[in-house]
Order: structure tokens, then sequence, then C-alpha cells
């Protein structure tokens, strides 16, 4: 369980950082909304991921599709980076 | 072929087995610092009203008498104390509840590190004395605290990890009860024969109150976790500009250098007292920035009485009354916005005491549904044969001394509140200490006890009996005062003792009804895990 936990927590923080940095470079509003949303969203994020860690069998399990999608907003981020957005 | 090598991986996944044990399992670990957020939330809900309880009889304010003047008595403060003039320092103002003015200084100490050391004072609106120290009266504070960062340095980020867990074992519970949620939603089995009742409470407490566990849990989120993505759009987005991010989000600062010009002040609290006039507006508090130096601001904060939670505040530079900066109904920060939504649905303060006695019943029974989760899971591993008595004793001791703990300590906080006298030195630190000393008495006596219930109708027996020793004193020390306060209008003294009698009376009958029922540690009446 420590292992699943430690999957859980780490993934899941860092796909919600990169989801709601993604949502913040992409969303048609202002700045304002978007950090409103962005931080709610991040957290619902979060507890998401831990979710879907804590239902695999074992963290490797969890960890396979979370590394896949981390490696995707990840890149989606560093590519977004050098757009301003504000 | 090689799927077939490691079933482990390939195997179906067995969802709701998986969140079940990890409900369990981290339920266990957070439910001692869990209780102490609801538990001292409960009791936070009523900051002011225990704040009245314990300063008013001290120092009863005369409301007969006109308030002087704001400017004469912080230019009279000012006089009295070293105050570090450069940065900035907040007043808050009297209230119903708290009828003096909160100065929060900051004074020159050569001893620190900085130089300068926080002294937070209340003044007495009608005479100007300094009545106490903010943290000479502590309780209502040390508790306040200890709902959002236990007294502790860092405590807030711990607390946030606990309700970041909190909602994902709401979300987790969910799914767990998904199909049974709506069918069973107001089953509590009174069959006495039945074995499920610690089961049926956790989940009956946890269904009835999702929508405020989850608007608890979300709001606390925001208040204690935000930091998280405020360093990651600080980084990622704005580039290291932490400042541009606080504009973005409605908590713009004006940054300058402290003028070596002096003024007089005395346009600020002409600006105040304006500010105050204008309709819809109570002022809460104001916020000097470079005091007696020609480019002073001060900062006006209020609540919109008219709209729901909607803070009003305006900042002004004081030489020559300009508006630096304002946000209202009109000019709004969504993020601001959603934020102040949060914050007041998160501390009740939005339709009066109805609303707060109805979130202390909810926060109570969520505490006693974190009690009865812990006992299921003690009972589950007590009916299987190869689980280590070790860990079981551990949870044990964690549910029954912790949480009882701290509900001991509550009233033994209570009781000192009222007995350390007025004029001890570093009251709030004594306050402190017998705060954790009966903790910690109350957990080592909880260590490998034969009889949980007998054991827990002791402690809410022994709860019952400060409670009524703090009353018994609040009358001999204060009577007169109380009388007077109670025709001034001062009702909360009264409303906290009898707030304490109701809390002594359901302790003695809930310890009666415990006394008389079966041991519980016995595989008699073991409970089945959270799964059927």
């Amino acid at each position: 369980m420590w292992f699943k936990s430690f999957a859980a927590f780490v993934w899941g923080l860092l796909l919600a950082v990169c989801l709601a940095l993604l949502l913040f470079r992409l969303l048609p509003f202002a700045a304002d909304t978007k950090l409103f949303v962005g931080m709610m969203l991040g957290f619902c994020l979060w507890v998401a991921v831990m979710i879907y860690c804590y239902s695999r069998n074992n963290a490797k399990a969890a960890s396979m599709v979370c590394g896949k999608w981390f490696v995707v907003t990840a890149i989606a981020n560093v590519l977004l980076f050098y757009i301003p957005v504000y | 072929m090689k799927s077939s090598m490691n079933p482990r991986i390939t195997s179906p996944h067995k969802v709701i087995k998986n969140l079940v044990e990890a409900h369990s399992w981290l339920g266990l670990i957070i439910s001692p610092l869990l209780f102490i957020v609801f538990w001292a939330g409960a009791i936070t809900l009523f900051h002011d009203e225990v704040a009245q309880w314990a300063i008013t009889p001290h120092h009863p304010v005369q409301s007969s008498q006109q308030d002087l003047p704001l400017g004469s008595l912080v230019k009279q403060k000012m006089a009295e104390y070293p105050v570090a003039e450069d940065g900035r320092f907040r007043i808050n103002m009297p209230t119903a509840l708290v009828p003096y003015y909160i100065f929060y200084l900051e004074v020159v100490d050569p001893t620190t590190d900085s130089g300068r050391q926080s002294f937070p004072i209340l003044v007495d609106p009608k005479t100007g004395e300094t009545v106490a120290g903010k943290d000479d009266f502590l309780l209502s504070q040390f508790i306040y605290r200890l709902h959002y960062n236990l007294h502790l340095p860092g405590g807030s980020y711990l607390i946030g990890i606990v309700t970041l867990v909190f909602l994902f074992a709401l979300v987790s519970g969910v799914f767990i009860h998904a199909r049974k949620l709506f069918k069973h939603f107001f089953q509590y089995r009174i069959d006495k024969q039945r074995r499920d009742h610690l089961l049926d409470l956790h989940t009956v407490v946890g269904v009835m109150s999702l929508p405020f566990t989850v608007m608890y849990a979300l709001s606390g989120l925001v208040l204690n976790l935000a930091i998280v993505f405020q360093l990651a759009f600080v980084t990622f987005i704005y580039q290291g500009d932490q400042q541009a991010l606080f504009n973005d989000a409605g908590f713009k600062r004006v940054v300058e250098p402290r003028s070596k010009t002096p003024m007089a002040m005395d346009n600020a609290f002409t600006l105040i007292e304006q500010t105050k006039q204008q309709a819809n507006f109570e002022l809460r508090n104001v916020i000097f920035h470079h005091y007696g130096a020609d480019n002073a601001l001060v900062q006006v904060r209020g609540t919109d009485t008219a709209s729901f939670a909607q803070r009003d505040e305006v900042t002004y530079r004081v030489a020559n009354g300009a508006v630096v900066d304002k946000v209202n109904a009109e000019q709004y920060n969504v993020f601001r916005q959603g934020r102040d939504v949060l914050v007041t649905l998160h501390f009740g303060d939005f339709a009066g005491m109805d609303v707060r006695i109805l979130y202390f019943i909810l926060a109570m029974a969520v505490s006693a549904m974190i009690v009865a989760g812990n006992m299921l899971w003690i009972n589950q591993r007590r009916a299987q044969r190869h689980s280590s008595p070790r860990s079981i004793a551990i949870a044990s001791t964690i549910t029954i001394g912790g949480c009882g703990g701290i509900i001991v300590a509550t009233a033994v906080g209570f009781l000192c509140e009222r007995l350390l006298p007025a004029t001890l030195t570093a009251r709030g630190d004594w306050l402190v200490s017998c705060f954790v000393v009966a903790l910690l008495a109350t957990m080592l006596v909880s260590i490998n006890i034969g009889n949980i219930k007998r054991h827990i109708s002791r402690l809410l027996l022994l709860t019952s009996a400060l409670l009524l020793t703090t009353l018994i004193a609040d009358w001999l020390m204060f009577a007169e005062q109380m009388i007077t306060l109670w025709q001034n209008g001062f009702t909360a003294v009264i409303g906290v003792q009898v707030a304490m009698v109701f809390m002594a009376v359901i302790g003695v009958y809930s310890a009666l009804k415990l006394k008389d029922a079966k041991p519980m540690a016995t595989t008699d009446n073991l409970s089945n895990p959270l799964v059927n």
C-alpha cells in the first residue's frame, strides 16, 4: 500500500499541475477566471488520479498509465511554454 | 506468453476491493488529525463567542460611554510602544461579540534576528487602555489554530495533505457505496441483534453529510494547499513574477519604499470615516502602509451586507485621498470572489446562528463517523487470526486515546482559560501546556484497555465534570460581571455556559448508555468489513 500511496500522490500532483497549466494556456477566459478554474479543477484532478491509482492492483500498473499521460501533458506544456499568455 | 508469466499485472483490477482497502487504510492513518480538524473546527464556528466568554468578564466594556476617535487611539498607541513605522500594521474594529480594537502592531525588538516582533494587543474603545495581549486569552485562537495548522510551524501544509486524503476518502466512499447510495439513504438499523451498527453509523453519516464534507474538503484545500498551484503558475506561466500572479488573482499590493518626508495622518481617519458611512458597508479592519510618511496608504476593508460573500475593499493614498485600488460588487475579480465564496461557506458566517448550529451538529457527526470508521477497522482486524496485536493496540490507542484525549483536553482548556490569572506571564503558553499534558495523559491511560466502552464512558464523565467545574468557577469568580454583561447585551458569555451544560448533559447521558452496554472487545459483536 505504501508504494501505491506514493504513486497516487506523486502522479496525482504531477498530472494535476500539468493539466491545470494546460487549461490555463488553452481556455479563452480572463486570467482571474483561469486561475480559479485551474486551481479548483487541479484539486479535483489530483484526487481523480489518486482514485485511479488506488483502484489498480499495484503501483506498477498505475504508474504505467499515469506515466504515459504525464509524458503527453508535459510535452504539450513544454511546447506551449514559449507562447506568452499574459 | 509474457503476460501469462505475471498474473498480478494482467489479472483484472478489483476496483471496489482496492478502493475499500485504500479507504480504510488511509482513513485510519489520517483519522487522528482529521478528528482534530473537525472537532476544533466545530468549536471554531463559535470563535468570537468563546473569545467574549473568556475576555469580557475580566475586562468589561462600558457600553454607555462613547467610543474614542480611532485617530487619537492610534496616536496614543504609537506613543506608548516602540512601533516599527516602516511596513504596515492592521487594526480590527470592535464587533458586537469582541468589543475591543485589535491592534496588530510590529514593535522594534533588537533581541530578534529581524529587529522587530509582532505585538497584537486588545484596546478598550471607550478608555483607550490596552486591556491585554491578544494571545493572553488564547483559547479560541488556539482551537482555531489547531483546526488549520495544529498550532505547529508548517502544520497548515500537513492539514492540507490530510484534507486531500479526506477528499479521496469521500470520493472512494461514493464509489464503494454507489450501488446502495440512494436505496439505503436513510438506513440506520435499530435491531439490537445486528452486529453492524458502527458500519451503519459510518455510512449514514458519510452519505447524509456528503455535500457538507465535499464543500469542507474543497474549501480546506483552497485555504491550505493552494500554494502547490500558486508555485506551478508562478514558475511556468508567470515566469517567476509572483506579484503579477497576485495582481491577476485580485490581491494587488502597492510596493514602494517609505518616504523620508513625514506627514500628519488626520486625513486617513477622515477617509476611513467617509468609507464607513457608505450604504451596506460594514467596516471590519483597516491597514496602514508607511504610517506617518507622505506616501502613506490606508486600506479600508469590510463586507457588503447586501450581497453574499462580498468583501469590499478600497485603498487610498492618504496625502490626497486618491483611490489606488478598489474591490466591490461592481469591480470584482473572479478568483478572489470565488475564494471569498468558499471561505464564507467554510466558516458558515452567512446566515446567523442557525446555520452555525447546523454546521456544528454536522461537524460533530463527522467526528463520530471518523471514530466509527476506526472502530470498524479495529474490530475487523481483531476478527482476523493472522493480524498483528501490536497494530491493533496502536490503532486502538490512537483512536480512543487520541480522539478521547482531544475531547478531554478541550474541556481542560476551557477550565484553564477561566482559572488562570489574567495577569499571569505567558498565560497562553500555560494554557497550551495544560492542553497538551491532558491529551498525553489521556493517551497514556488509554493504552491496552480491556473494556473500550467502559473507558469511553469514563472519559465522557471526566469531560462533563470538567465542563461543570468551569461553569461553577465562572459564577464563583464573575457572577456580578456576568449579570452586568448580560444586561449590556453581551449574551455570548451565558450562551457559552449554556452550550457547556448541554455538552455535559450529552456526555453524562452517553456515558451512562455506554456503561450499561455489553463490552465491545469480545468476538460476539465484531463488525463485518466495509464490503458485504
